[in-house]
């Protein structure tokens, strides 16, 4: 099925003006190019002044984000069940998002690493309904203080 | 030591990597299968009646492949093969750490070893479920405040069905060798 789902997504991706339709499987990833782009350049800003986000909490950052974070997902450590330092951030619904990674479309995704363990990570993926973003995150992730930024 | 004169070996150096090792008597013969240099895998044909897959799966220094995604790599490249295998070893994971924006989770894998007919032999022994096993096989740097369930024995339905013993090492007498208890399955 996966094989067969990659060949749509080479077949059927194509462009017009302003957007990109990707087939996946039963869902049609619309893609608006312009929004795209600008997604990309506001990261790349926020990417290159990070000097300006580390060792502040990680609200400084989430107040200069002009794109709203959509879903979250937690990195593990090292070892099973070393704390969790790490978080991604996503920008899009948690369906589009996983469907652009598999058939290795461009996803915009924040990777930031703190300077303490993200208390309770796991249990609040969990209270989060597995990453969504939302109140019960929003302020203790945003109470963090940002170690490292990086952008994919 | 006596046990320790019959064994396979595969790994990075003498100290790091996995090893089988069986009673003298006990055929172990390697088997060439490919896994493109992901770690650790090691298989083996055991008495010449099942095939034997040891596992330790490692950070390897993927950023996002690493530990369960070595193994979900392997079976993508070894499943033809490895239909009647048994899976043994530190898989380093467990459904507790699945996420959404990965499609090579401990489940994942589940899924990828359910179509080739291979089962966990301690859930289906105890009939617990993925992620809420009773029995911890690793305590996180031997506190026994930090149990975890990440090691296991995968068997093809048709052992899992003539099983007549799974066991885990009690951290009692265990936890002074190591960091991991044992998991034990007669069939």
């Amino acid at each position: 099925m996966k094989t067969i789902l990659s060949i749509f997504v080479t077949v059927l991706l194509f462009c017009n003006a302003e957007k990109t339709y990707a087939h996946t499987g039963n869902l049609v990833v619309k893609i608006n190019l312009n929004a795209q782009q600008d997604t990309s350049k506001h990261l790349a800003t926020i990417l290159a002044n990070k000097s300006k986000y580390h060792g502040k909490s990680l609200n400084v950052l989430l107040n200069d984000l002009k794109v709203n974070v959509k879903s979250w997902s937690p990195i593990r450590g090292k070892k099973p069940g070393a704390p969790v330092t790490q978080l991604y951030f996503y920008f899009e619904s948690r369906s589009i998002t996983h469907r652009k990674l598999m058939h290795d479309l461009k996803v915009h995704r924040l990777h930031i690493t703190f300077k303490e363990e993200v208390t309770n990570a796991w249990g609040l993926y969990i209270q989060t309904d597995q990453g969504l973003w939302n109140d019960i995150v929003k302020v203790p992730f945003g109470k963090l203080i940002v170690s490292d930024i990086s952008v994919y | 030591m006596n046990w320790s004169q019959n064994y396979l070996w595969s790994g990075t150096n003498e100290n790091k990597g996995i090893g089988i090792f069986a009673k003298a008597g006990v055929q172990i013969q390697k088997l060439d299968w490919p896994d493109d240099d992901l770690k650790f895998f090691l298989p083996a044909r055991i008495n010449d009646e099942f095939d034997l897959l040891a596992c330790w799966c490692h950070g390897a220094g993927s950023p996002t492949f690493g530990y369960i995604g070595q193994l979900w790599k392997y079976i993508q490249i070894s499943n033809s093969v490895m239909g009647q295998a048994v899976l043994v070893g530190d898989f380093n994971s467990n459904k507790i750490w699945d996420v959404w924006d990965r499609w090579w989770n401990h489940s994942d894998v589940l899924n990828e070893l359910n179509k080739i007919g291979i089962r966990s032999l301690y859930h289906e022994y105890f009939e617990e479920e993925q992620g809420e096993e009773i029995s911890p096989t690793l305590f996180l740097q031997r506190n026994i405040a930090k149990p975890y369930h990440i090691d296991y024995i995968m068997a093809p339905y048709k052992t899992v069905s003539k099983c007549t013993s799974v066991k885990v090492g009690s951290h009692i007498e265990w936890l002074k060798y190591s960091d991991h208890m044992p998991l034990f399955a007669e069939w």
